[in-house]
């Protein structure tokens, strides 16, 4: 078999960004803000209201222009389609100042690995007005810069880089998430991990799968009407009760083919519950079967050396029965003789005639297991048990209902195949009116034009399905890579252990159709009650709002540093990462944020993150000033590392007022290395 | 519910008597407990190249490699009623993966007679076929890597599955280990294309080899 094409694509990464006549960022002296971004942090310290997001979204503006994907639901990612739009929002740079932006511009120069455009736009209509690649000058329009980029970036297409700028590298108040979001991270995955002209592909036939999906749901709708109305016209010249039967049975049997979909979709969620609580039964069981092992441990060890002579059976069944793992002479899995025994085997007594030690053959010697540690792990093996127990009977009672779904859904299919028969044993008696051979014509050549969809959308979805392996092989490939990063990252700010574990999810394309198989991660992480033994959390709402987004940022981490393995660097934006942390956890994100930038395989990454002065800690986490077992950053290199919009930016009201306590707060971060 | 639960007990309880049987017959005597889950797990993954069903599709990724908890409820009963031999009781515990019990089974007279009567009244020729075929291909291993070879399996040690991850391989497109037996097919020529006996063992000495890289670069 060959391997796949591993795609080589260029993150873009600011090495600088200037701006100019912009009445919000007027700079010292009227300069504007000039700033060069050097490999590494970089801090945009403000407060409220002093254009921290504005300055961000002139960033992220610069590079994909004025345009946005079609559907805006983002999170929605059945239902958009791969394509730009023009910008919604095009007042949002020039609402914000009093001259319409008339003058103000924004220059930037991009790197993409070793490759560098230059590009330069008009604020108020993002219209470029100066463009060049590698030192030569290129005509300054949108469909240039596209070019450009896509060579430079190695991107398929301008939605995919759009893409990836707005999900991966731009991680802005809106926090989408990817490692939350199985439809995003296959979509990452096949802008990244695949060739391009297999991204493209991918893409393109998802379109047309949805499109075609589209055109044919609605063929068949009015294909469906026309045939009502030649019930009308066979109607015509037929007896009024039977006609009325007729439209009786119709209507029925539509119902019934509704509830029909229903139970379908009812089994099929109830199904992947079943599935989803079988599975958490067997880790369960796993773990219950490890708490009795460690049990059966202290109990062999103690046996052994208070009944050397015992046989091997019995000692077994002995260390089962003390581990509250059942009787293996009788079968019994729910004996409650462990404490009976326990007490037994303390007081020295025989454990099966109960003679105790004065009157044994073999006199016990004394010692056994530390006795906090048996009963700390016989109360951890009760505990284990009850909830395994409350388990299986969810579980029970869910197949039972499983169970009455199938009942319910196959005495509905009977109503409607009989309710079939009825309609088609009506509609013969019935004779053919006036206009119904035109109907029947037009009905023939609907359904003509429906089977050539059918066979359309078969065909497509062969293409999709064999470009969706290449994906899955692709993403199989890098999946041991990104875990390793993950890993790296999560273990160096999560006090829980935390990973993400390789799997795949099904999704459909279009309403109906089958479904396809996509690659995804799924995160793992233990708690206070499973200290142990990770599990999985599937939604966002199963971890707390920091972990949520560190989480989420360790992914995009991993993500970046398996692509751009190759000396290539990239880049992350962050708006205020501080602002759903808790306060114990900026150090910690300080720390994970500045290991990313300061990547030591010649990856030179760079990491722009906005924060607010209010957050006393964020920004010394940032710039390396806190005691974390690394050199403190030197004064000078803080002062290339801050953009600060409090010497930059119009001051505001709430600036003008606290001034010297804004002021002295940035000192303060700072470490008094600003001027 | 009761019946439906001690219906899969049996039906697990007959598997592994046949697949002791098997061991036995493949020279493989006494089998460890860790070597017997192992086994259950090529067993499970490998039984739809034979057109079987397997007892469990789902397995967790664990420290100890696969590890099925009722199967070791099943072996210890079976032990106790005197069809299977339990020896060489051993406890120990390391730092990594904490406490484990040692012991060995092997098949015992009693035993082996209800093998020989449930293979003829429950038709089971077909699946002590395959058991027989798995474990003597398994049997014709390199000793050194002979415990390694189920955690190199295709579908346990697919790439960047997590420990405590579960493994669902019920339906066939998720069963590697099926998958790339089969695959052997597409390999050789028309006219030599191998049976379901020859893809086991093809696959079986595909793992070792892997299992062998591992041990020598290790």
């Amino acid at each position: 078999m060959v391997a796949p094409q591993i795609p080589l694509i260029r993150f873009p990464a600011f090495k600088s960004f200037q701006v100019d006549n912009y009445q919000l960022f007027p700079g010292k002296n009227g300069e504007g803000i000039s700033h060069e971004f050097e490999p590494g942090v970089t801090v945009i310290a403000g407060v409220n209201g002093l254009g921290k997001t504005t300055l961000l979204n002139l960033m992220f503006r610069m590079l994909v222009g004025p345009r946005d994907p079609k559907k805006s639901g983002m999170l929605q990612f059945g239902a958009r389609a791969h394509e730009l739009v023009s910008w919604k929002n095009s007042i949002f740079f020039t609402s914000r100042v009093g001259d319409g932006a008339a003058n103000a511009t924004m220059s930037a120069v991009i790197a993409f690995g070793n490759e560098e455009i230059r590009i330069k736009r008009n604020i108020s209509n993002l219209e470029i007005i100066e463009l060049w690649r590698a030192g030569k000058e290129l005509d300054p329009n949108e469909k240039q810069y596209t070019a450009a980029v896509l060579d430079a970036s190695g991107i398929a297409d301008d939605y995919d880089f759009d893409f990836v700028v707005r999900q991966l590298v731009f991680f802005l108040e809106e926090r989408i998430p990817i490692v939350w979001s199985e439809q995003n991270q296959a979509e990452l995955f096949r802008v990244l991990l695949c060739e391009s002209k297999v991204a493209a592909e991918l893409s393109g036939l998802f379109d047309e799968i949805k499109d075609i999906d589209s055109q044919y749901r609605n063929l068949r709708w009015h294909l469906n009407k026309r045939k009502d109305e030649l019930a009308q016209y066979h109607g015509s010249s037929a007896e009024p009760a039977t006609l009325d039967e007729l439209k009786a049975k119709i209507q029925a049997q539509e119902s019934l083919a509704a509830k029909a979909t229903d139970y379908e979709k009812e089994i099929d969620r109830v199904k992947r519950k079943r599935s989803k609580m079988q599975i958490d039964i067997q880790q369960q069981k796993l773990e219950l079967e490890e708490k009795i092992r460690a049990h059966q441990g202290f109990q062999q060890v103690y046996l052994s050396s208070r009944f050397p002579e015992l046989p091997d059976v019995a000692r077994y069944v002995f260390s089962n029965l003390l581990a509250d793992s059942g009787c293996l002479v009788c079968g019994n899995r729910k004996t409650d003789t462990a404490i009976r025994f326990r007490r037994l085997l303390d007081q020295g007594n025989c454990p099966v005639c109960e003679s105790p030690p004065e009157e044994q053959e073999t006199r016990p010697t004394r010692g056994r297991a530390n006795a906090q540690e048996v009963k700390k792990s016989a109360q951890e093996i009760q505990a284990q048990k009850r909830d395994l127990a409350s388990l299986e009977s969810e579980l029970g009672k869910l197949e039972a209902g499983l169970l009455e779904l199938y009942g319910t859904q196959s005495r509905t299919q009977s109503s409607f195949f009989q309710l079939t028969t009825d309609v088609n044993l009506l509609r013969a008696k019935l004779t053919p009116g006036e206009g119904a051979a035109e109907v029947e014509s037009y009905i023939t050549s609907m359904e003509k034009e429906l089977n050539n969809y059918e066979a359309q959308l078969a065909e497509k979805r062969r293409k999709y399905e064999k470009q969706l392996k290449v994906l899955r092989r692709q993403a199989e490939q890098y999946a041991s890579r990104i875990k390793r990063h993950f890993e790296s990252y999560a273990g160096s700010f999560l006090a829980e252990k935390c990973t993400i574990s390789f799997t795949n999810f099904n999704s459909f394309v279009g309403q109906e159709g089958p479904s396809f198989e996509y690659p995804c991660f799924q995160v793992l992480m233990t708690s206070a009650v499973s200290p142990k033994r990770p599990t999985v959390r599937m939604k966002v709402t199963d971890v707390s709002e920091s972990q949520k987004e560190l989480i989420d940022l360790a992914f995009r981490m991993a993500l970046i540093s398996t692509i751009a393995t190759r000396g290539q660097g990239a880049m992350l934006v962050l708006e205020t990462p501080e602002a759903s942390l808790d306060s114990i956890f900026v150090i910690e994100a300080g720390k994970l944020l500045r290991k990313f930038a300061e990547s030591t395989q010649g990856c030179h990454n760079r990491l722009i993150a906005s924060s607010n002065l209010t957050n006393e800690k964020m920004i010394p986490a940032l710039l390396g000033l806190v005691p974390d077992g690394t050199p403190k950053t030197k004064p000078a290199e803080v002062r290339r590392r801050v953009i600060n919009l409090l010497k930059l930016a119009t001051p505001n009201a709430a600036y003008v007022k606290n001034k010297k306590k804004y002021d002295k707060m940035l000192e303060s971060a700072t470490d008094g290395a600003l001027d | 519910m009761i019946l439906k639960d001690g219906t899969a007990s049996m039906g697990r309880r007959i598997w592994l008597l046949l697949l002791l049987r098997a061991c036995a017959r493949a020279g493989l005597r006494p089998v460890s407990k860790l070597r017997l889950h192992r086994l259950i797990f090529l067993s499970n993954c490998l039984a739809p190249v034979y057109g079987e069903t397997p007892l469990d599709e789902k397995v967790i990724k664990y420290k100890w490699g696969p590890y099925y908890p009722e199967a070791q409820w099943d072996i210890d009963r079976m032990a106790i009623q005197g069809l299977v031999a339990l020896t060489d009781v051993e406890v120990s515990k390391d730092k990594r993966n904490g406490w484990w019990l040692h012991a060995n089974y092997e098949l015992l007279a009693k035993g082996r007679e209800l093998c020989e009567e449930v293979i003829e009244v429950m038709l089971l020729e077909k699946v002590f076929e395959f058991l027989s075929e798995l474990a003597h291909g398994y049997a014709t291993l390199d000793d050194a890597v002979l415990d390694n070879v189920a955690l190199k399996d295709a579908t346990y040690n697919a790439p960047a599955v997590a420990e405590w991850a579960p493994i669902d391989f019920s339906e066939i497109k998720n069963n590697y280990s099926a998958l790339t037996a089969s695959a052997f097919g597409d390999l050789l020529p028309i006219q030599v294309s191998p049976n379901a006996r020859e893809q086991v063992q093809l696959y079986l000495r595909y793992l070792a080899r892997v299992a062998k890289k591992n041990f020598v670069n290790n």
